[in-house]
């Protein structure tokens, strides 16, 4: 069993190390969410977000052009390089969509951040849960379910909201591998996953699993955590496609050293 | 000295025995296979030292250089190709290139300096050898002190929420609201300058402890002030060592990758950091070579440096020949 991103994978690099799997609920998978042969298929994932402490952050933001704002003074930080880690990657792709960009168009999203630093609110480092703690990054923007279950914990005043303005969601995915030597127990285990008590253990866990809207249709949602998420923006989510993501990260590898120097 | 394989083989210049008349051209095949055999059994002895390290460099230092060289030539299927060097040499990779050769010639002039001086005056203080076991064994714990936990030192002090800089802004002066910031070059040299300085002390010392007194009483003997006898004396002796000491600093800083990476993460151009956007993390997959390519820039630039060493080294030591 491989959970990783489906995407990232090239089609030969899938076909030769994957063995196609459709697990018994394969038709609640939205279609961009998995391989049409089922070498892959998404299971949980989430939006970019924005989480503040809201004890030291007087007014809440709301989406990316907020953060702009004079009163975020070197206050707002990604989780990480850009270039190296996926999860500020995806702050940058959601803020281009937040500045007239689109999944053909990064580009925005790395002159934002260049305009964030200008007016003094970016601080260049990894946020974690121990900087927000400290007061250094009092808002991250950062997987909303990484949000609540790396920062929530030690941060009790901790909020979180998914920009008005952006909506970018990734998703990681299940795979079999083709030389598993267990192979019955790994579909066994993804049948699980792929069950209601697989996807509500998600749930529970402050992630948003892929099958979420079935879930909630036929009414076996587990209501309290589905609750305790914060609440999704309107519409259907688009995902990049590979060349997409592909060209995404060679303009970031270009341009993301310009933001400061 | 008698007429032995053994007397003739120290006599440099003279592989005949003295006591062997006309050998040479018509010398019987005995003697001179056996100075022959000696001289590899010697040679072989003397080189039995330098073996394990020759091993070591092989190992880390040639092999890895060797198949960076070749992989920054390769494309992802093995075939001779331009392109990554083309793209280590263009654009936001050359700004880097000059980026990281700014900072380290910086890193490696001023500590230089700094270094020295401090070094001259652990050298020439009062407490004698106390002060200079603390000194020398301070310098070598802040010298190795790198990476993460001091970028993390750094900006839990000067950082945009640091203590300095919230102490300041109690007192009416907010440094970032005055145009410093510790995440940018400037801020990357300030952190350098930690472990840069006490290194410098550490390699200087010795050659400032070579500096005999006597050479100084001599020279104020002939009339020399302060100045000429660091004019001509001291700092004709002391200019190798201190070239020296700059180039390795010059490597230091321009090798440093975890401390940058932890200040500015990748929001400066340097080429440590851009290589290792290329052979770390999830983002950009399938681009090694790349990397290489700006890897065998590196090797370049330091390969460079070390020429331009040699040829200070060989202007500056002149005197001693």
């Amino acid at each position: 069993m491989v959970p990783a991103r489906g995407p990232w994978l090239g089609r030969e690099i899938c076909e030769h190390i994957l063995a196609p799997y459709k697990v018994a609920t394969w038709g609640s998978i939205p279609a961009d969410a998995k391989a049409a042969d089922g070498t892959w298929f998404a299971d949980y994932g989430g939006y970019v977000a924005i989480g503040y402490d809201s004890a030291k952050v007087k007014t809440p933001p709301t989406s990316f052009a907020d953060l702009l704002k004079p009163e975020y003074k070197n206050q707002v930080a990604i989780n990480g390089n850009p270039t190296q880690a996926s999860a500020a990657f995806s702050a940058v792709f959601a803020s281009a969509l937040a500045n007239g960009g689109s999944l053909d168009n990064i580009t925005p999203g790395v002159a934002y951040f260049k305009k964030l630093h200008s007016v003094g609110n970016f601080v260049p480092v990894t946020a974690s849960a121990a900087t927000m703690e400290s007061g250094q990054t009092p808002i991250v923007v950062w997987w909303d379910y990484l949000l609540a279950s790396e920062i929530g914990p030690s941060v009790k005043s901790l909020k979180i909201v998914i920009p008005s303005d952006a909506s970018y969601a990734a998703y990681y995915d299940q795979a079999i591998s083709k030389s598993a030597p267990h192979p019955a127990a790994a579909r066994l285990w993804e049948e699980f996953l792929y069950s209601t008590t697989g996807q509500n253990l998600w749930l529970q866990g402050e992630a948003r699993p892929i099958e979420l809207s079935t879930l909630v249709k036929d009414g076996t949602v587990d209501q309290a955590a589905y609750k305790a998420l914060p609440p999704a923006p309107a519409g259907s989510v688009t995902f990049p496609t590979q060349a997409q993501q592909a060209a995404a990260e060679n303009i970031v590898a270009q341009q993301w050293s310009s933001v400061i120097g | 000295m008698g007429p032995s394989g053994e007397g003739a083989s120290r006599a440099p210049g003279s592989l005949a025995g003295p006591g062997v008349p006309g050998s040479g051209a018509g010398a019987a095949p005995g003697p001179p296979a056996r100075l022959t055999a000696t001289h590899l059994l010697r040679g072989l002895r003397r080189a039995l030292g330098v073996i394990p390290f020759g091993l070591y460099v092989a190992f880390f230092l040639l092999a890895p250089m060797v198949a960076v060289a070749i992989g920054a030539f390769q494309d992802n299927n093995g075939n001779f190709t331009r392109s990554n060097v083309h793209a280590a040499t263009h654009g936001i990779y050359l700004h880097g290139f000059w980026q990281s050769i700014l900072l380290s010639v910086i890193s490696a002039v001023l500590p230089g300096i700094l270094g020295l001086i401090l070094a001259y005056a652990i050298v020439r203080a009062e407490g004698g050898n106390l002060l200079r076991q603390i000194a020398i064994t301070a310098a070598g714990v802040f010298a190795n002190f790198g990476g993460v936990p001091l970028a993390f030192i750094f900006i839990a002090t000067i950082g945009s929420s640091g203590l300095v800089s919230q102490w300041l802004t109690s007192l009416g002066f907010d440094p970032y609201n005055h145009g410093f910031t510790l995440y940018s070059l400037l801020g990357v040299v300030i952190v350098y300058l930690y472990f840069q300085i006490p290194l410098m002390v550490l390699v200087i010392l010795p050659a400032l402890e070579g500096l005999r007194p006597a050479w100084r009483e001599a020279a104020e003997n002939l009339g020399a002030r302060s100045w000429d006898y660091w004019r001509y004396v001291g700092g004709p002796v002391l200019l190798p060592s201190f070239l020296g000491c700059v180039l390795l600093l010059f490597g230091s800083a321009l090798s440093a990758y975890a401390t940058a990476e932890a200040l500015t993460n990748g929001t400066i151009p340097l080429t440590a950091i851009q290589i290792g956007s290329f052979l770390n993390g999830n983002v950009i997959a399938g681009q090694e070579n790349t990397g290489k390519a700006l890897g065998l820039g590196m090797v370049v630039i330091i390969a460079v440096a070390m020429l331009v060493y040699v040829a200070m080294q060989r202007r500056a030591a002149k005197w001693l020949r």
